[in-house]
């Protein structure tokens, strides 16, 4: 018999039945278990009970401007591409209360919110979305280190951080067995293979009668939750298998984006003519910005109640499309669609890297394929490259 | 003996995700302090002044700014903004001037003295306070402007001697308009044996018992400079006039790095995260609001950036 930490990075087989198994194993270990649900007529990400609530049979047809669920011919669990939905809604909350304020006559405390985080394991997680994730978390790392430097000379200093950080997610990932038409992570290099940072990550097999999955166990986390389930040996083709998959799918992604030196790219593009064309179609009506998985940007609403006696501060998602999102006294700085396409492509793809070492765009398509009129990033920037008319 | 296939690497060392949930706890950062209206002093028809102690103890109080740098205030049910601190008291009062443009800066025109206010700060980067000694300053305030740089222009004062020439232009849309009068003219009056302390003033749009100059503030700008590579350049006020104002300075051999000025963008969170100040690479609240003129002349000239 083998400790399970020996089991970290093997790779077994098991049938497809232990799928509902390891969710029980992740519900008995006190996880709240998200997954895919087939809500109205798209896939979203929303806690699951067992394996009866995946979208199985499912797929999608994505294009720019177009999204469409259809019947597989197989029983494909995972047969989809991605949704709308991102791993954001849980990790970022579309909303949530920031602290409650109680008016006593002229005077009036604010008071912290406590923010109780359940334990969360996310099932489905593909490779695009992993390093979506890991994009999130840089982007906090890099603007906490800096409100809590000397120098930034900031007042959390002195604020007390709040107590219990919560567990990171059980990250299980699967392998896309093919890519939507809207994908492109090969050429931003998050995908289709995993990078790390998942306790699991799946291969779903399907052979005539024979429904499987592979699993490879990348954690110390993940090897005690599959030592729970009845693993099988893999065999020496498994791993070719997955390979060969990921291979395939990589090479079958016709959207590329290839920019080598982003930064500066933008920086001379400011002033380009093809702004203007992109303005003309756009709507700035920020679906790219809500399906995105790495948009930050947030704002603050404050409310009160009936009785001016009980205030609060609200923290939600905002968008840069947002005509008021640049507003200072005398209007807005970027009050038209031209400047506000720009600054979110001129972020996504180039200040980013300035500002957090890294692409925004992390080539999950969700932008193309949501944006109601079809604009394609991975065009524009073609567009851009071409002299300014 | 069972055999199984075992991963020779991953395309990265496996490391965990700390921390992973991005969104919880931030309520701290955003928690205001009570403080209260001690004073409120009308500076113009449509700007005030409060000054503004904390409620319990000088350990529940924010971090004394740095001239330059700015607070978040709240008014309760009302909402929040930047404002930026033109003033320390010695029992570390904060000082705050707002003219009454929106909702919010209304509400804190209207506050009461003894009504409580939300604080948060101090946010961001101020004046270039260490790179000014022995060096011959020009300071450059259109409106309200003069606010974030009155601070400073006090810390001047104080110690005369650490610098050279030193040039003061205020502009202001009328006379009525013109921010901390007094304090101008008693910086007018002041003696001075070590080289010129000049402080000018000048108004758009004259009234009948104005007798001082007319004209917009970069037309007190001085003509020519002895040591302009000695000289270091702080702007505030309305962004074509610091445009005007930098090129101005430019011409007249200041090098771009040592001119200031700073940039006002809308702000929710002032720490760098929510996103609504960005100015292409910079987050205004955490890297500015105060830049140096090398690093956001090109961006400047940028429409709606």
């Amino acid at each position: 018999m083998s400790s399970a930490s020996d089991l970290v990075g093997s790779c077994f087989r098991v049938s497809s039945d232990v799928l509902g198994l390891l969710i029980r194993a992740l519900k008995d270990d006190g996880y709240m278990t998200i997954g895919p649900r087939k809500v109205a007529e798209s896939i979203q990400l929303e806690v699951i009970d067992s394996v009866d609530d995946l979208p199985r049979g499912w797929g999608d047809q994505q294009d720019a401007g177009s999204y469409r669920l259809v019947r597989r011919s197989d029983s494909a669990y995972f047969g989809y591409n991605l949704g709308a939905d991102s791993w954001k809604k849980w990790l970022d909350p579309r909303r949530k209360l920031l602290w409650r304020a109680k008016r006593d006559g002229e005077s009036w405390e604010a008071e912290q919110s406590q923010m109780q985080v359940p334990r969360m394991a996310f099932i489905g997680v593909r490779a695009c979305e992993l390093a979506a994730i890991k994009v999130q978390l840089r982007v906090r790392e890099v603007t906490q280190a800096h409100s809590s430097s000397p120098d930034a000379q900031s007042s959390t200093l002195s604020a007390e951080a709040p107590a219990g950080v919560p567990e990171e997610p059980f990250l299980v990932g699967i392998n896309c067995s093919q890519a939507a038409a809207t994908c492109f992570c090969s050429s931003m290099h998050t995908g289709p293979a995993f990078g790390s940072g998942c306790d699991l990550v799946l291969t779903e097999v399907i052979n005539d009668d024979n429904h499987n999955f592979l699993i490879q166990i990348r954690t110390k986390r993940g090897a005690i939750i599959s030592s729970k389930l009845p693993l099988l040996p893999s065999i020496e083709d498994d791993l070719a298998h997955i390979d060969r998959q990921i291979a395939r799918v990589s090479d079958s992604q016709s959207r590329q984006l290839n920019i080598s030196n982003p930064a500066e790219f933008f920086s001379r593009r400011l002033e380009h003519s093809h702004w203007d064309d992109v303005a003309t179609r756009c709507l700035s009506c920020a679906n790219c910005t809500l399906v995105c998985p790495t948009c930050f940007c947030s704002t603050v609403e404050d409310t009160t109640d009936v009785k001016n006696a009980v205030a609060e501060r609200w923290l939600r998602w905002d968008s840069c499309f947002h005509l008021d999102f640049s507003f200072i006294h005398g209007g807005s700085v970027r009050s038209s669609t031209r400047s506000r396409y720009r600054q979110w492509l001129t972020h996504k793809l180039g200040t980013w890297h300035e500002q957090f070492g890294s692409s925004g765009c992390v080539g999950c398509g969700r932008c193309i394929a949501w944006c109601p009129v079809g604009i394609d990033l991975t065009a524009e920037v073609k567009s851009l490259s071409q002299p300014t008319q | 003996m069972v055999t199984i296939a075992k991963e020779v690497n991953f395309s990265q060392a496996e490391v965990p995700l700390k921390g992973t949930v991005v969104g919880a706890g931030d309520g701290h950062r955003y928690l205001p302090r009570a403080y209260i209206v001690s004073a409120r002093k009308r500076e113009a028809a449509d700007t005030v002044t409060l000054t503004l102690k904390p409620k319990d103890s000088i350990t529940d109080a924010c971090p004394l700014p740095e001239p330059g740098q700015f607070n978040m205030l709240y008014v309760f049910a009302v909402g929040e903004i930047p404002v930026s601190v033109c003033g320390v008291e010695s029992d570390g009062a904060f000082r705050h001037t707002i003219r009454r443009v929106g909702a919010v800066s209304a509400a804190l025109c209207d506050s009461k003295v003894g009504s409580t206010v939300g604080v948060r700060g101090a946010y961001g980067v101020g004046w270039p306070v260490a790179r000014m000694k022995q060096r011959s300053l020009i300071i450059l305030a259109g409106g309200l402007g003069l606010a974030p740089l009155r601070m400073l222009i006090l810390q001047v004062v104080r110690s005369r001697v650490d610098f050279a020439d030193i040039t003061i232009c205020i502009g202001a849309r009328t006379p009525s308009d013109v921010p901390f009068l007094r304090e101008i003219r008693s910086w007018q009056r002041l003696k001075c044996d070590a080289g010129l302390f000049d402080v000018r003033l000048i108004v758009d749009r004259a009234d009948r018992d104005w007798r001082g100059e007319v004209g917009v503030v970069t037309a007190l700008l001085p003509r020519s400079l002895t040591a302009p590579e000695l000289s270091l350049a702080m702007i505030c006020g309305p962004e074509v006039m610091m445009r005007h104002a930098a090129s101005g300075l430019v011409r007249l051999g200041l090098s771009r790095s040592d001119i200031y000025l700073s940039l006002e963008r809308n702000m929710k969170c002032a720490f760098g995260q929510c996103g609504h100040c960005q100015f292409n690479r910079y987050f205004v609240c955490r890297d500015g609001p105060i830049f140096s003129f090398e690093k956001v002349a090109s961006l400047l000239n940028v429409k709606d950036l």
